[in-house]
């Protein structure tokens, strides 16, 4: 029952902002729910163990992993659809406009390009940070982060401008070469 | 904060911190429960696997592991290829054996040969590099002992202390030493000796016959000539007094008391002493094998019975006989019945003659072995023929007291058997590897982020992300 309490206080102190996350990552309430009760079923399957260590970096993986791993049962065929802005918008719309730009655009990335977008911009994880959360290595992290800053400049340039892919992803490469 | 940042904090501003903890909760236990089944079921099927497919490997049917089962001293009625743990004599020795039989296709040198203990079915076996049972390699009287040869040597390994000694050459100058007979109370025996005189093409073969006993050694007989087939040399009568041996057609009676010799002179080439067992129990009578030429295609092989001072046949009417049969060779006698007990060759041809030197059983392609007690209303098979297996010799008091087992012999794997064996090592691996993923799974992430673990979740290092769109 310690073990219980010691997790449920952990999912208060911590559910605002997974919730968050994974609505992020999946563009979708009812799937972000889902995606978080997965995460924290998996945290509390080994939470004896896990508590002794890192458990929000764990929930973190696990959550990731569980998306990455749904969508490839899943596998749906997306289609990038219009995003489109307003030429004239109020502040209060301008807000509502942002949060339909950056949700559309994130539903076209790749689970693993906007689990990165995610981390590296929203949680402000460090490349090595972001890697092990996806538990793959910090190339990887770089490959991805720069194809989906090129796919989403594509979509949404004006999020973009000031981003900088070198800064970010290392040196710079020819864009050209990658975009879709 | 860039405008990127910006935007996915102003799209997660409103959401919900949802409610999932008891659900989550729930789930987690569940899985909980599931993981601790899956793992004792795994593991016992994997247990289970292994114990079907081991089995077998390990030791015989219907026994223990150690594939002994005590039924009192006796020769069984079954034998086969030991198991591939079963244990050499050497390492693990266990005692006198009934039987002894030499299996060509074993992992020893020249086949090897296997010991049967006398109580129960304890297979051992003993390296004798390429001597072969019940002709180069014998059983002592009490099955306690075997003599083989090594060579220019004769090697005595004993099977209830597992030590071998080895026995220098007699006769300086020879190139090969068998052994022939033992005397019936174990105190030594007679060996062939055979000097090739550096060319074993050449005529002018020496064998010589060697008594080693307790006193050391003393010549018996020298010739030229070739001894009759290894097995069929020498025969000893019960009390030691008297020697019968052949070289070449001729049959030699020795009275070690009173130092008289008779020869017998066999009629063909198809006639032969019948072998160490070839005195009957009282020692007035001496047999030989013959091969019935009557009916060609029968392959009967018959013993015929022989004054051995006048070597005339005592009973014609008694002509014990086994058939089909490429040869025989004459053990001993039961004393319950009073009948011979033989063994039985059965191979790819029959022997037509003995070549008298020629050791023409060493040419067959032997397919099957097994003990014959040949009644006077025909054979009884005492020891099943055993396919796989050169030949075999059998402890004299054992045939003597005519005393029978039921045999355990050790399982052949069957490809059942061995397609479980390595399935329960596949599946065995598989579950190791599962095992170590899965504790890898649950290593705990480090406070700075780092660690390995993939939180129970399948990984995606594997497989690329295709680009969307």
């Amino acid at each position: 029952m310690a073990d219980e309490e010691s997790f449920r206080d952990f999912v208060r102190a911590r559910s605002a902002a997974l919730s968050r996350a994974a609505y992020l990552l999946t563009g979708d309430h009812h799937l972000a729910q889902d995606l978080v009760q997965t995460a924290l079923a998996a945290t509390y399957q080994h939470w004896p163990r896990v508590q002794a260590g890192n458990p929000e970096a764990y929930v973190r993986r696990a959550m990731h992993h569980a998306h990455v791993s749904r969508w490839r049962k899943r596998r749906p065929i997306e289609v990038a659809p219009a995003v489109e802005v307003p030429d004239h918008a109020t502040d209060e719309s301008e807000t509502a406009t942002l949060r339909l730009t950056i949700v559309a655009a994130l539903r076209v990335l790749a689970p693993r390009q906007r689990a990165v977008i995610v981390l590296r911009y929203f949680e402000d994880l460090t490349e090595a940070q972001t890697a092990a959360a996806l538990n793959c290595s910090v190339g990887t992290v770089k490959r991805l982060h720069f194809d989906a800053l090129a796919r989403l400049r594509d979509l949404a340039p004006h999020l973009l401008a000031d981003v900088s892919i070198v800064d970010r992803s290392g040196p710079a490469q020819p864009l050209g070469v990658h975009l879709l | 904060m860039s405008a990127l940042t910006a935007a996915l904090r102003a799209a997660a501003e409103d959401v919900p911190a949802y409610d999932v903890a008891d659900a989550a909760i729930a789930l987690g236990r569940r899985r909980r429960r599931r993981s601790a089944l899956a793992s004792t079921g795994a593991g016992l099927l994997v247990l289970i696997l292994l114990a079907v497919a081991l089995i077998p490997l390990l030791g015989s049917r219907g026994s223990p592991l150690g594939g002994a089962r005590s039924e009192g001293p006796g020769l069984p009625d079954r034998i086969g290829s030991p198991g591939v743990l079963t244990r050499s004599m050497g390492i693990a020795p266990a005692g006198p054996a009934s039987v002894v039989f030499t299996e060509p296709s074993g992992l020893l040198s020249g086949g090897g040969l296997v010991a049967v203990g006398a109580d129960a079915d304890t297979y051992r076996t003993l390296d004798t590099a390429g001597a072969i049972a019940g002709r180069t390699a014998l059983l002592s009287p009490d099955g306690g002992r075997i003599a083989f040869s090594w060579g220019k040597d004769i090697v005595m390994a004993d099977l209830r202390t597992g030590r071998r000694q080895r026995i220098l050459d007699p006769v300086v100058g020879g190139d090969r030493v068998v052994p022939a007979a033992w005397f019936a109370d174990g105190s030594g025996l007679i060996v062939v000796v055979t000097s090739h005189a550096g060319d074993p093409t050449a005529p002018g073969i020496v064998q010589e016959l060697t008594i080693m006993d307790m006193s050391g050694s003393s010549g018996l007989a020298t010739a030229t000539g070739p001894v009759a087939p290894y097995g069929f040399t020498v025969a000893i009568n019960p009390s030691g007094t008297t020697i019968a041996y052949q070289y070449s057609n001729v049959i030699t009676v020795y009275n070690r008391i009173t130092n008289v010799k008779h020869t017998i002179t066999l009629p063909d080439d198809r006639t032969a002493l019948a072998g160490r067992g070839a005195w009957t129990p009282d020692g007035r009578t001496l047999a030989v094998v013959h091969r019935d030429t009557d009916d060609y295609q029968a392959r009967r092989w018959e013993l015929r019975l022989l004054d051995p001072v006048t070597g005339v046949e005592r009973d014609p009417g008694y002509r014990p006989s086994l058939a089909p049969a490429s040869a025989i060779r004459l053990l001993g006698w039961d004393s319950q019945t009073g009948d011979p007990v033989v063994v039985g060759i059965d191979a790819d041809q029959t022997v037509d003659n003995f070549g008298y030197g020629g050791n023409s059983l060493d040419q067959l392609a032997v397919k099957k072995v097994g003990v014959y007690e040949l009644g006077r209303n025909g054979p009884r098979t005492v020891l099943a023929p055993t396919p796989g297996i050169t030949d075999l010799d059998v402890a004299d008091s054992i045939v003597t007291a005519g005393l029978t087992r039921r045999g355990y012999p050790p399982r052949a794997v069957s490809a059942v058997e061995l397609a479980a064996a390595v399935g329960g090592g596949l599946l065995l691996a598989a579950w190791g590897v599962w095992v170590w993923r899965r504790r890898r799974a649950l290593r705990i992430v480090e406070p700075d982020g780092g660690g390995q673990g993939d939180a129970g979740v399948p990984s995606t290092r594997s497989r690329a992300i295709p680009p969307s769109g």
